[in-house]
């Protein structure tokens, strides 16, 4: 390599640090674990935040009486014979 | 100046210095490689989220490509933490074949959990994160493909929950056995499925099959008599350039399933480990577009949307084999291939009655399929993967039938229960209205005027929607649905 720097020396202490700890240290562990929680935490969020969008939606157009089938009007003729 | 310094020293260097560097040279093309095909492949999602919000009526375009957008946002989790580590541990099945070659990359398994080191910064590994980059997007694409069939009714939310299984559980426990150098179709039987015909599209329509069966039709879908009517999605242009963007970055998906391997001959790979070139699978798929456009244009009459989807199918057809097929055999096979793409389309729309919006349960699924059974007829005996085990008709029927439930039945059951708890399709009313008013309060074309929406008739027809949907809404007493295969609303 380039004798300019010590990349050598530099790369072998660097190869592996990651914040919280190295590979399969208890900081990784504990990372992903809260990683997975957060995960399964965003579904829950989505079905339960587009389950309120989608009923109060629906209950205000059911209110509204837009979508309502007209009534059917029966006319009944009554002859004097 | 740089130039001249690598010069300098390559004159002094020593031959192990020499081996040392051309070493990492090749690491870090792959890892460009890599990279670069990671990057061409979000155009395919650029393309998917064109597509079908184009395929969309004005008052759902928005929640369509949020579909598409929020695919990323939960197939990346969900693979980073299980799926990635189902495709390192899950090559041999279970109970585990024992047909494994010792050849196997050694320590896979392992590396593909999510707090290896092999799964974060660390300079002494420059290729197993973009690997593993280049199936995530592999994930994408078979969440989304899922996604076109599906528009206009079903909850975004459900979408995320079923886009999860089927990119992270689904497709790669069928890549694991299928699509990987130790796995057990391949090691055993010799199933060859080079560029992923079956292991991605034909399982993401059988998945989205087993989906729609659930789901069932939009409002008005159908006529009491069980005629299928056609929707005006909103711009067609879009449809068709989302394709193009598509076909883009397959150009990608297509490189990014060979392995790269440069100080050794020919310097590419497939994933079975078997050689092959980048020039022979790029000739493929390029003649297969071509192919696959010829087929769907004379099958649907010349219709766009069929025409370019025909090129989609075109290609699924011909990627199990890219890696061994002639041009011109791919030439004739993408023909048929899109040929088989509208004739099956229509037979899922109209005979089956079931509504899948985009048609890609036939582009994709049915071709995905028929691409596979391609590779038992015209590339029998091709030695396949580590083991050398021939490829046969018996080995891809094998692989079929073992693809086929392993993708239906999870798209099947979890979108029944979704169903059973209410929470797979948006109610009646909303879906009557339009999704984006309900989702997000808005509608996304404040300048443009609203005009009527229209509706096309069995007869070609093009009527006003508004009483029709309704007449269908009051029929069906609110509930949407209908049941698949009688035509009669329940």
């Amino acid at each position: 390599m380039f004798d300019a720097f010590p990349f050598d020396e530099w790369s072998e202490e660097i190869a592996e640090f990651w914040t919280f700890g190295g590979a399969n240290s208890t900081g990784t562990y504990i990372m992903t674990g809260i990683g997975v929680a957060a995960m399964l935490l965003a579904f829950i969020g989505f079905v339960l935040l587009e389950n309120r969008k989608l009923e109060h939606q629906a209950a205000m157009l059911k209110a509204s009486g837009a979508l309502e089938r007209p009534a059917v009007v029966v006319t009944t003729v009554i002859t004097s014979d | 100046m740089i130039s001249s310094l690598v010069q300098s020293w390559l004159a002094q260097a020593t031959p192990e210095e020499l081996q040392e560097q051309i070493s990492l040279d090749s690491q870090i093309l792959t890892e460009q490689f890599y990279f670069w095909t990671v990057v061409i492949m979000w155009l395919i999602h650029v393309g998917f989220m064109a597509y079908e919000g184009g395929a969309s009526r004005r008052k759902n375009v928005m929640s369509t490509a949020m579909k598409n957008i929020l695919t990323i946002a939960v197939v990346t989790p969900t693979f980073y933490y299980f799926g990635w580590y189902i495709y390192g541990c899950f090559q041999e099945g279970w109970p585990k074949s024992g047909h494994a070659s010792p050849d196997v990359l050694e320590g896979f398994c392992g590396a593909t959990a999510p707090w290896s080191a092999a799964m974060g910064p660390n300079l002494q590994d420059h290729v197993s994160a973009v690997f593993f980059l280049a199936f995530l997007l592999f994930s994408w694409t078979t969440g989304s493909i899922m996604s076109g069939a599906v528009i206009e009714r079903i909850r975004l939310s459900a979408y995320l929950i079923l886009t999860a299984v089927l990119g992270s559980a689904v497709w790669i426990l069928d890549a694991a056995w299928g699509w990987s150098s130790g796995g057990w179709l391949t090691t055993r039987f010799g199933f060859h499925d080079a560029i992923a015909s079956l292991v991605v599209h034909g399982v993401a329509g059988a998945f989205a099959f087993g989906v729609l069966l659930n789901l069932g039709p939009r409002i008005g879908k159908y006529t009491a008599d069980g005629l299928s009517r056609s929707y005006r999605g909103v711009n067609t242009h879009l449809t068709l350039m989302g394709l193009m963007l598509i076909f883009t970055g397959f150009y990608g998906f297509y490189a990014a399933c060979l392995v790269i391997q440069s100080t050794v001959f020919p310097g590419w790979l497939n994933i079975y480990g078997s050689p092959t070139t980048l020039g022979a699978i790029a000739f493929v798929i390029t003649i297969g577009f071509a192919g696959g456009f010829t087929g769907g244009w004379f099958a649907s009459n010349g219709d766009p949307f069929w025409t370019l989807s025909g090129g989609l199918a075109g290609v699924i057809s011909v990627s199990a084999g890219a890696d061994v097929y002639h041009p011109s055999l791919s030439y004739l096979l993408a023909i048929s291939g899109g040929m088989v793409a509208v004739w099956s389309g229509n037979y899922i729309e109209k005979k089956l009655r079931v509504d899948d919006a985009v048609g890609a349960v036939a582009v994709h699924g049915v071709c995905g399929f028929y691409g596979v059974l391609l590779v038992g007829i015209f590339a029998g005996g091709y030695p396949t993967g580590i083991n050398n085990v021939e490829s046969s008709m018996g080995g891809q029927l094998m692989g079929m039938l073992a693809f086929l439930p392993l993708a239906f039945l999870p798209g099947y059951v979890i979108s029944w229960i979704l169903k059973k708890v209410n929470l797979l399709r948006v109610p009646p009313e909303v879906e009557l209205e339009g999704l984006d008013l309900a989702e997000f309060g808005r509608d996304f074309f404040p300048e443009f005027e609203r005009v009527p929406e229209v509706i096309v008739e069995p007869d070609g027809r093009e009527v006003e929607a508004a009483p029709v949907l309704l007449d269908a809404y009051w029929e069906a007493n609110g509930r949407p649905t209908t049941p698949v295969g009688t035509g009669e609303r329940s």
